[in-house]
């Protein structure tokens, strides 16, 4: 099964908007509330784009994985790497530290900052999934 | 005369330097008193050029004003440890020095508090390093000098190393550079407040080198320090589950380092050597010390050193614990916020059917109701700090409707798990209660927005065998707000199927900051303050909040009890 998106964030309700507006534009996806579980959709299914939210949960079978309190989305960036080199993950959070975007880049991550306009974000994901 | 000077003459950008300046009779009597003076007598042949021994003491104040109370602590131990070896300790001068440090002292705490919350996070985050490198720069003159303080601290230093050239059977130091080391390390318990020194007096190294040995000691030092570092933050961040919170306390070491930069020390040494009475170096190249006991001046001195770290080290843990709230608080009020303009943004652009626009107004009504909650939630965190919290009571009149309205707040959430909030009254109606609606707003919506951030999905509940059969919208499972009442008084229970609270974490769910393992594990956005105010609320109102023992470990019912309005006396 190929599906346009997969979304990682653990705040369901608050993506609502954000799925009304893929469905709008036609772009399919799938949803998954923790790091874990968007690891092993990964596994399962294909994929054209993620959108990846930095402050996931790591969900249980990541939680033993130290060392990224708050930034777990970071790790299941270094993991999404790894299994898909040339997967676009857009790493769509509030974070805005220096640090933090230095991190997304040199792995690969696209940023984006949450809360800008949603033609913003739909137009980041267009372009991805062009490439 | 006050004996540590300013050194005008170093004007070094992120340095100032004082050196000590001791009248040199005075200090000639103090060594040959303090080293049974006629052996000593012999090395002092030469009479020292200079009426000072130069002690310089370097403050990194500029680029943390946190280094400068280090600095000055370790300034003050290290002279403690240093020039009291050679007994200037009692010297009134000296003891107005170390009055003049701990005033110093106290001025770097004020510093700290007033304004380096993002420095000393940062300075946490590296696990405070403070630094000092005090030089005593000697003339071949002053050999005597050094070789006293080298004779003294034979006398005391845990460990000695002396590198001797095994093939000319003498020890050639010429342009040797002498290294002290010690390292100290303070923690303090998150929990308990209480400062432990685990290290103190230990790791203390004399080591006297030759130059290229002390280079590449200096670069073996610099690569042992960092992997003592990373392995002690990997010790940290390895620490599994719940543990781990509890160990992340405020790590401090403070690195003193006193380099004796000589041009030769070789005679000194011989004299030392001679008065130790150590003809036959070879062998000798370890000395087991203890350390003595500590006079009554010392012990109070270094309890108010000790008494000041400890008052840094609860301000940092403040701070830090501040950050982390801001930035709990942040995500979490960011979730609605962003969800809302993206909502708005749908609305504005056109994309909502007809008929689903009046649905999309009770999300962002919902949206916005849960941002505020948030808001306000931080506001009364302050509020009940500080001690400030005003109750403005009203009189309930009708019970079901107001917990129905605050349900509203919650039923778009809900929904998209096919979940609902259902509200029953079992009171006999007419009770009465009084409440301060706006405070009482906080603990419903705070109980329900964890009724339903960890509520399972419909589907969840179907897999894990708490629901028998596939939910639809038109049959929803419930969060249940129920109102009863007994004699006295009002129950509100508010119950749900969902994430289990371990019993472990049954007594702290109430605390400040706290969020249950699986709840972190769960949603990684969330302050951990929910609760507390929730029952600091109820408690205000002279009521209890608590959580209902039940027969299923993912039945969670919080129980809030609250007095009914006396009927007044005629």
């Amino acid at each position: 099964m190929s599906k346009d998106l997969l979304i990682i964030d653990d705040e369901e309700f608050y993506f609502e908007p954000i799925f009304e507006r893929l469905e709008h534009e036609g772009l399919s996806y799938e949803y998954c509330l923790n790091g874990s579980a968007g690891l092993e959709k990964l596994d399962t299914a294909n994929y054209r784009l993620v959108i990846l939210d930095i402050r996931v949960s790591p969900g249980d079978n990541l939680a033993n994985v130290t060392g990224y309190e708050s930034t777990y989305g970071l790790y299941i960036l270094e993991k999404i790497r790894e299994k898909q080199p040339g997967l676009p993950v857009i790493c769509y959070t509030i974070y805005d530290k220096k640090e933090i975007i230095d991190k997304i880049i040199k792995l690969g991550g696209i940023y984006m900052k949450k809360g800008g306009k949603m033609s913003e974000l739909i137009e980041a994901i267009k372009k991805s999934l062009k490439r | 005369m006050f004996p540590f000077k300013k050194d005008a003459r170093k004007t070094y950008p992120r340095h100032s330097y004082y050196h000590l300046e001791l009248e040199k009779d005075q200090f000639k009597r103090q060594l040959l008193e303090y080293f049974n003076g006629e052996k000593l007598e012999a090395i002092f042949e030469l009479e020292l050029e200079k009426d000072y021994l130069h002690f310089e003491v370097p403050f990194y104040a500029e680029k943390n004003p946190g280094d400068r109370g280090g600095s000055v602590l370790v300034a003050i131990l290290s002279l403690f440890y240093h020039i009291d070896q050679i007994s200037i300790i009692n010297d009134k001068e000296f003891f107005k020095f170390i009055q003049f440090f701990s005033e110093q002292l106290s001025m770097a705490w004020n510093n700290l508090q007033e304004n380096i919350a993002l420095k000393i996070q940062e300075q946490i985050d590296k696990k405070i390093r403070f630094g000092i490198k005090g030089s005593i720069h000697s003339k071949d003159q002053e050999l005597k000098v050094i070789s006293g303080i080298l004779a003294r601290e034979f006398d005391c230093p845990l460990c000695c190393f002396f590198l001797v050239n095994q093939r000319e059977n003498t020890i050639s130091l010429e342009n040797a550079n002498i290294e002290i080391k010690r390292t100290i390390k303070y923690n303090l318990n998150k929990d308990t407040k209480e400062l432990s020194v685990q290290s103190f007096n230990t790791n203390r190294n004399f080591r006297i080198f030759g130059r290229k040995r002390v280079e590449k000691l200096a670069n073996r030092e610099k690569i042992k320090i960092i992997e003592e570092e990373a392995k002690r933050a990997g010790i940290i961040e390895k620490i599994p589950g719940n543990y781990k919170d509890s160990c992340r306390d405020i790590c401090i070491e403070h690195w003193l380092s006193v380099v004796i930069n000589v041009g030769d020390i070789k005679l000194g040494l011989i004299n030392l050597f001679r008065l130790k009475g150590i003809n036959d170096i070879k062998g000798s190249n370890r000395f087991d010390y203890k350390s003595p006991p500590l006079s009554e001046f010392e012990a109070n001195l270094l309890e108010r050193i000790q008494k000041h770290i400890f008052n840094i080290l609860i301000a940092q843990q403040t701070i830090r614990q501040r950050m982390q709230e801001m930035d709990d608080f942040l995500h979490q009020v960011m979730g609605p916020l962003n969800a809302l303009i993206a909502a708005s943004s749908n609305l504005a652009d056109g994309i909502v059917a007809e008929n689903e626009i009046q649905g999309k107004y009770r999300d962002i009504f919902s949206l916005a109701r849960t941002a505020s909650n948030y808001v306000s939630n931080y506001r009364k965190i302050f509020e009940i700090e500080s001690g400030n919290v005003d109750l403005e009571k009203e009189e309930i009149t009708d019970l079901k409707k107001y917990l129905k309205d605050l349900a509203l707040v919650y039923q778009p959430h809900i929904q998209k798990k096919y979940l609902c909030i259902h509200v029953t009254d079992q009171t006999k109606g007419n009770i009465k209660i009084k409440l301060d609606k706006t405070l009482f707003d906080l603990v419903i919506l705070n109980l329900l927005d964890n009724a339903v951030k960890y509520s399972f999905h419909a589907e969840e509940r179907i897999k894990i065998g708490l629901q028998a059969r596939p939910a639809s919208p038109d049959d929803r499972e419930n969060v249940l707000i129920t109102a009863l009442e007994n004699d006295s008084e009002v129950i509100i229970t508010i119950s749900n199927w969902g994430l289990e609270i371990p019993n472990g974490e049954k007594d702290n769910i109430f605390k400040r900051e706290f969020r249950g393992y699986k709840a972190r594990m769960s949603i990684a956005k969330g302050a951990g303050i929910g609760l507390y105010i929730a029952r600091d609320i109820v408690q205000r109102h002279g009521g209890t909040t608590e959580l209902v023992p039940t027969h299923h470990k993912n039945n969670i019912v919080f129980k809030v009890t609250l007095p009914k309005i006396k009927e007044e006396v005629k």
